[in-house]
């Protein structure tokens, strides 16, 4: 909220509304874990209890899923779900960590192509790569020790909120890098630069379709998002909940080898959900 | 170990002093003192072919513990008539600095972009109501000659009377 008295004879301006919404929001959500621990698929059948077509769909994910892990809804969900799948999809297996901080590392080249100084980011890459370095290193002498220290990780603000800055300098760095490829799906908003200014690297606003394509295509990491959305058609018999591969069915495909993340969607909001056979997925 | 916020400051004292380059809109970007480095003061250039040309307006920076997490706080110390400034306070409307701000930015882009924001004014979100009101009433005129008298009264070389409000 601002701390200037605002003048009560006029109608807030657009800007305080946001500041606004942004302080209820997080009033409602500082609460809630950045990341919860896993929970049975059954957590999420109680919320539903009083709609007979989500719960149609939850009772049909039980079939292939067994656990979800709850992300605060501040904006921030989609990052912080993806970096906590990946790197709990890809720690204990030696070699598919090091591609991974391989791929972190060159990540670097992408930002600083755009004319991203070092500065802003590298602090935040140390961090992101030392993470997944302590994890592996952990991991080796102790799986269970590994877990725990992957959740401790993630629920750390300074931590997670570090990997999350530099997920979406390395989103926005992409998308510059091929504008020419992502302009056309920007709707009503002719400038990559505004766009990725406002809507990537601002801490707190929400993804889009977009965002996932691009970030999972920077990475080459393969990306399953599950809906839930609760539509009619859905409580069909035979009708298989929807499953969205990133950044497209071929690429996801050909990526799997580096492990697989899977997020379980709500309309506005991204969990990490986990499948009864991660390595089938 | 330097805390982060301090680790990221010291690089951009350093960054900005390996590159003395043309930073038109503005100079003078430096910690208060020597013994704070959470505090700075920044001189903002009034931009040419406004009504603020010939202005060195005074800002000063408080950057918080949780910085580059968190925005930093800068405020007008001189008076400047401004849609987006608040003509007593000194607060500053601008997004990036509130519901929009990413670690990306740092204390030097955002003098650009607040000096940006002197040419471009937004009349949508004011804080100076009367501002505003001449400038979406499509009173040009009347909005250049406010700004320039209040240029002139407080910003002008050599001119020390910060409006402390």
């Amino acid at each position: 909220m601002s701390s200037f008295q605002r003048d009560p004879s006029r109608s807030p301006t657009d800007l305080e509304i946001l500041e606004h919404q942004q302080s209820v929001v997080e009033a409602h959500t500082s609460t809630q874990l950045l990341v919860g621990p896993q929970e049975p698929l059954a957590a999420l059948a109680k919320e539903y209890r009083g709609s007979e077509s989500f719960r149609a769909q939850i009772e049909r994910l039980t079939q292939d899923y067994q656990a979800i892990r709850r992300c605060r809804g501040d904006g921030n969900c989609f990052y912080r779900a993806f970096a906590m799948g990946w790197y709990e999809a890809v720690h204990s297996d030696p070699r598919r960590c090091a591609q991974a901080l391989r791929t972190l590392e060159e990540s670097a080249d992408c930002l600083q192509q755009v004319g991203f100084e070092s500065l802003v980011f590298e602090d935040f890459l140390k961090t992101a790569t030392d993470t997944l370095h302590t994890l592996q290193c952990t991991s080796r002498d102790s799986p269970a020790d590994a877990e725990a220290l992957l959740e401790q990780s993630f629920q750390t603000p300074e931590v997670s909120n570090s990997i999350v800055v530099y997920l979406r300098m390395l989103t926005s760095a992409f998308l510059r890098q091929h504008q020419d490829d992502y302009l056309p799906f920007l709707e009503g908003e002719p400038d990559m630069v505004r766009f990725c200014t406002g809507q990537v690297e601002a801490m707190g606003v929400e993804s889009e379709e977009i965002h996932l394509i691009a970030l999972t295509r920077a990475l080459g990491v393969s990306l399953r998002v599950v809906y839930l959305d609760g539509s009619p058609r859905a409580s069909e018999s035979g009708r298989p909940v929807t499953i969205h591969p990133f950044p497209n069915a071929e690429e996801c495909a050909a990526n799997a080898s580096s492990g697989v993340v899977t997020l379980l969607y709500r309309p506005g909001h991204y969990d990490l959900i986990y499948p009864n056979h991660p390595t089938s997925q | 170990m330097h805390p982060a916020h301090t680790r990221r400051l010291l690089k951009e004292i350093q960054d900005y002093h390996n590159e003395p380059s043309e930073h038109e809109g503005f100079k003078d970007l430096r910690p208060r003192d020597d013994d704070t480095i959470t505090s700075w003061q920044v001189v903002i250039v009034g931009p040419r072919d406004t009504g603020y040309e010939g202005g060195q307006f005074q800002v000063t920076i408080e950057v918080p513990s949780g910085y580059p997490l968190q925005p930093p706080q800068f405020r007008f110390i001189t008076p400047i008539c401004h849609p987006n400034v608040h003509f007593h306070t000194g607060e500053i409307c601008l997004d990036i600095l509130k519901t929009a701000w990413s670690p990306a930015w740092t204390l030097q882009t955002v003098c650009l972009a607040i000096h940006l924001l002197l040419s471009s004014p937004e009349p949508t979100s004011p804080l100076n109501c009367d501002a505003a009101a001449l400038l979406r009433s499509g009173d040009l005129l009347g909005y250049q000659s406010l700004v320039r008298m209040y240029t002139q009264l407080y910003a002008q070389q050599g001119v020390t009377s910060n409006y402390q409000g």
